[in-house]
């Protein structure tokens, strides 16, 4: 635990009911400091997706609150918070006929005076965004043009363009290959390193065990478990949650972190049970 | 935002202040000059009261007039001749009296013809007096009194004492009074001649049909078709059931109504007959109804049917003229 | 990579365009044609700079000025008012009428006649009418923006637009408000002075405008116009759709508001003086992206001087081609404009089918 540390953002007792009065996310705690980088796990419809909308506060809580720098997070202005937090989508928009630098200047709005074209600064940050975003060679291609692995990279270029602390992911590999999925992570943890916070949500609890400062797993709209990975990432912990289809091990390098795939046991105890 | 692009931002701005400084600059727009005491006759410049209130204020004969409908045709083409007429619609050939009257209204096949009654179409013919009745462009009659076009816009007709305040007003205007109290005397003995005749025909009912194929309507009283059966001496039953204006009616209502006649116009002038008289004797659904199943329908030529001008009298005596035939030929 | 237009260039390309369009519409008509100095100096004299030309030539021109600055201002404010709809929507297919804006526009003027019973002989000019223009633009107004709304309401769920629902919810809405227009019409058969307003408001005309007519038209194009610093980047974030819009610090609310005040206000005082065209929303700003790309700062000032210039050169073209008939310009615009959104839909149909 890193109650000590101090928090960038702090998520206390939050609930959020969808409209039919459904739980989407039901009393969460969850802190985040500056050089954490906190994955979010769970499975669909576990409410992650909520959650991070409700940390980037584009989602007002039903009850409890979430607090940026031990400030409300709903007393600040769209602008104000859009230069704190950015929240990287899934995948671009289906516009085909804008330029990627110019999809990446969209993160230059939060810090655009009214009526203000992009000033030297505005593109310099443009510039080194999709620099660190490996992106230095995509600025003027079209959005229509660029394949997946490429698209990720300018919304993360966008975000970087916010110059926002806190940097909230959904699901960022979902539609990449290995290679890219490692690349993504190397990314956002390089990012996190150097000072800023991110809380990614994923499926993928090997890249989470490698990557993640800490882990949170989320059931039904609760934390079921959080902490860091090696504590998390056990058997007895995700067996009620995922099932059996899965095999666990542990990576030969480094201090040796769990290594959790998805692998189907034919024989295995519960087989065809839940499938959520 | 780059300095031109701001600028672009401003160029509605300046266009509505141009406008704005100088509509005010222009200020409220002066009355008409002093009015000069009213003169029934003779005399010009004269100053004629209008009948919906206002006033008109003629300098001299007017020499060139733009008549811009085809009731406007038909009434003024009784007081004028031909050389003092600037222009008439292109459809005044189909219905006005121009359309079955060429020994009459001869000289009018040379003159000059619009289709489209627009503002500076109308200046083109350099009218100094333009007629129309209420139902021309409103926008078009401001434009061209704010030209200085002497507009005079005649009452809207109704009953038949309107087309006779019309045309004495039109008389007043043209410098035709003569002509205008010959005309009226004559509308005066044909309506007399009509209302004299009209107890053999006072108890037969009649209403009017019109349809286009969706629907019918009939003409209740208010209405020129009502003016045009009251003084052919019928009764209009679609007034006498208490309907007002021209309204919808079905089927049904007519079946209700019962007519001895059933009026419809016919809009293919010199052709076959209207498409409104075969539709009522190829109805199915109207092959009881008594005027249908005795052939009782009257077909009044379009342009009498849908007059709004002394040409309702005609109308009339046509009208008047078939139901005797009728009664001729019941009698016999 | 499509090539494209610098806007600035472009921008003074259209003024020139305009400039010459507006000259050649002052130049000929049934009145005859004049000299370039004639029309110069006439124009000036309108302005009150100058003395007027002799009557038979200061006549004709100020005439056929405030026909073509009405005739600009309704095509600057359906072109500006589609621009907007199509960024408000994300799709290229909105446009006034579409949407049913246009419609709604006719339908609160309706409602209004009916209520203050009639218009006044002389629409703008009578002063006995003197507060019944306002009264019914304003309803107009109203009812644009009503319609707005409840398209975006029942067209968008949880800050997403589904065209195809968005297209069958134009529909239904235009169904809904046209059958109220006929059935206004039906019940007040009766009242001349109602029947003639009410025709005037659904069908229109650009002949014989007023210089109130030009003044309402573009007072409309240059609020709506004053909402662009305020939504004009905005509706480039909308691409992503509103919640990434709001991500990136946009208030979206506030966007979506004055972008639909914007776009009623401009297509309501078109409606207001020269009837529902239809068209000219969804062609202009169509044109204008595939010339200078899609960045809204540069395509609703474009698309409001392209509409201008549009707008006037079809009224040019019909007085070229149809001179002396009474076919109108909306008329003309619904017959080009029923073909070109098929051609779009056609155009667009391996996109449309996956909608």
């Amino acid at each position: 635990m890193v109650e000590a540390q101090h928090r960038l953002v702090q998520a206390r007792a939050l609930s959020f009911a969808y409209p039919d009065g459904t739980t989407a996310v039901g009393g969460v705690d969850l802190g985040v400091a500056a050089g954490e980088l906190v994955v979010l796990l769970g499975p669909n419809g576990s409410g992650k997706s909520t959650l991070l909308k409700l940390l980037g506060g584009l989602l007002a809580p039903d009850h409890g609150g979430v607090s940026l720098d031990g400030r409300p997070l709903s007393s600040f202005r769209p602008r104000e918070r859009a230069r704190r937090v950015a929240v990287v989508p899934q995948d671009v928009p289906p516009v085909r006929e804008i330029r990627a630098d110019a999809f990446v200047a969209g993160g230059r709005y939060a810090h655009l005076g009214f009526l203000r074209d992009l000033s030297a600064r505005d593109h310099e940050a443009v510039r080194s965004a999709l620099q660190d975003a490996d992106a230095g060679t995509l600025g003027e291609r079209l959005l229509a043009e660029l394949s997946g692995g490429q698209r990720q990279r300018v919304l993360l270029a966008r975000a970087l363009a916010q110059e926002a602390d806190l940097l909230l992911f959904d699901e960022p590999t979902a539609s990449l290959d290995p290679d890219h999925q490692v690349r993504a992570f190397a990314r956002i943890a390089g990012l996190v390193e150097r000072g800023r916070g991110a809380v990614v949500a994923t499926h993928d609890l090997t890249l989470a065990s490698q990557f993640a400062t800490r882990v949170a797993l989320l059931v039904a709209g609760r934390i079921a478990a959080a902490g860091a990975p090696a504590a998390v990432l056990r058997r007895e912990v995700l067996e009620p949650v995922y099932g059996p289809h899965l095999w666990y091990g542990a990576a030969e390098e480094g201090d040796g972190r769990p290594i959790v795939v998805p692998w189907h046991r034919p024989e295995g105890p519960g087989d065809g049970g839940s499938d959520g | 935002m780059h300095p031109a692009t701001r600028f672009l931002f401003a160029l509605p701005a300046l266009l509505l202040v141009v406008l704005g400084v100088w509509l005010f600059a222009r200020g409220p727009q002066a009355p008409s000059g002093p009015l000069l005491p009213t003169v029934e006759s003779g005399a010009f410049p004269r100053v004629v009261e209008l009948p919906e209130g206002g006033s008109l204020r003629i300098e001299a004969p007017p020499q060139r007039v733009v008549l811009a409908n085809s009731s406007a045709v038909d009434m003024a083409s009784l007081l004028l001749p031909p050389a003092r007429v600037a222009a008439i619609p292109e459809q005044a050939f189909l219905f006005s009296r121009l359309a079955e009257d060429p020994a009459g209204t001869d000289g009018f096949r040379g003159v000059a013809t619009f289709d489209r009654f627009d503002a500076e179409t109308v200046l083109s013919f350099a009218p100094d007096l333009v007629v129309c009745d209420p139902w021309a462009a409103s926008d078009t009659v401001a434009r061209l009194r704010e030209l200085d076009v002497t507009v005079l816009t005649l009452p809207k007709v109704v009953a038949l004492a309107d087309v006779l305040e019309s045309i004495r007003v039109l008389g007043l205007v043209l410098g035709a009074d003569g002509a205008a109290e010959a005309a009226l005397a004559d509308l005066d003995g044909r309506i007399a001649r009509l209302r004299a005749s009209a107890s053999a025909r006072g108890r037969l009912r009649a209403v009017t049909y019109t349809t286009s194929g969706a629907g019918g309507w009939t003409a209740g009283a208010g209405t020129t078709n009502h003016e045009l059966i009251t003084l052919a001496g019928l009764e209009n039953a679609a007034a006498a059931a208490g309907r007002v204006d021209h309204v919808r009616t079905s089927f049904e209502e007519l079946y209700a109504l019962d007519p001895d006649f059933v009026l419809v116009g016919d809009y293919r002038s010199g052709m076959e007959e209207g498409a409104t008289k075969s539709f009522l004797q190829q109805a199915p659904q109207l092959a009881e109804l008594r005027a249908v199943r005795e052939g009782r329908i009257l077909t009044v030529p379009a342009r009498l049917f849908s007059a709004s001008s002394q040409e309702i009298v005609a109308g009339a005596e046509e009208l008047a003229a078939a139901v005797d035939l009728w009664l001729e030929e019941d009698g016999s | 990579m499509r090539r494209r237009l610098p806007p600035v260039p472009l921008a003074a390309l259209l003024l020139v365009l305009l400039a010459v369009l507006l000259f050649l519409s002052l130049r000929s008509g049934p009145l005859g044609t004049l000299g370039a100095m004639d029309v110069l100096r006439g124009v000036l004299a309108v302005a009150g700079l100058g003395e007027p030309l002799e009557p038979g030539l200061q006549g004709p021109v100020r005439l056929r000025l405030f026909d073509a600055l009405t005739a600009a201002g309704v095509g600057a404010a359906l072109a500006l008012s589609g621009g907007l709809l199509q960024g408000l929507f994300r799709n290229g297919l909105a446009s006034p009428s579409m949407i049913g804006v246009t419609a709604g526009a006719a339908l609160g003027a309706a409602v209004a006649i009916v209520l203050i019973g009639g218009y006044g002989p002389g629409l703008f000019v009578e002063q006995g009418a003197g507060f019944a223009p306002v009264v019914v633009t304003v309803a107009g107004f109203g009812g644009a923006l009503g319609v707005g709304f409840l398209v975006l309401a029942l067209g968008s769920s949880g800050g997403r637009v589904s065209v195809p629902t968005l297209l069958l919810v134009g529909i239904a809405v235009n169904t809904c408000v046209a059958g109220a227009i006929a059935a206004i019409q039906s019940l007040t058969l009766g009242d001349d002075h109602i029947v003639r307003a009410i025709m005037s408001w659904t069908f229109g005309t650009l002949d014989d405008r007023s210089p109130y007519h030009a003044l309402l038209v573009w007072s409309g194009v240059s609020v709506a116009f004053l909402m662009l610093p305020f939504v004009a980047v905005e509706l480039d974030l909308f691409a992503g759709g509103e919640h990434d819009a709001e991500a990136l610090g946009v208030r979206v609310g506030r966007v979506k508001l004055l972008t639909l005040l914007g776009a009623s206000l401009a297509a309501a005082s078109a409606v207001a003086v020269a009837g529902q065209i239809a068209f000219v929303g969804l062609i202009v700003p169509h044109l204008v992206r595939l010339l200078a790309g899609p960045a809204h700062r540069a395509l609703l000032p474009l698309s409001l001087l392209g509409g201008a210039a549009f707008l006037m050169a079809a009224d040019l073209l019909q007085g070229l081609l149809f001179a002396g008939t009474n076919l109108q310009p909306g008329v003309l615009m619904s017959l080009v404009g029923g073909p070109f959104f098929l051609a779009l839909l056609l155009r667009n149909r391996r996109a449309v089918t996956g909608w």
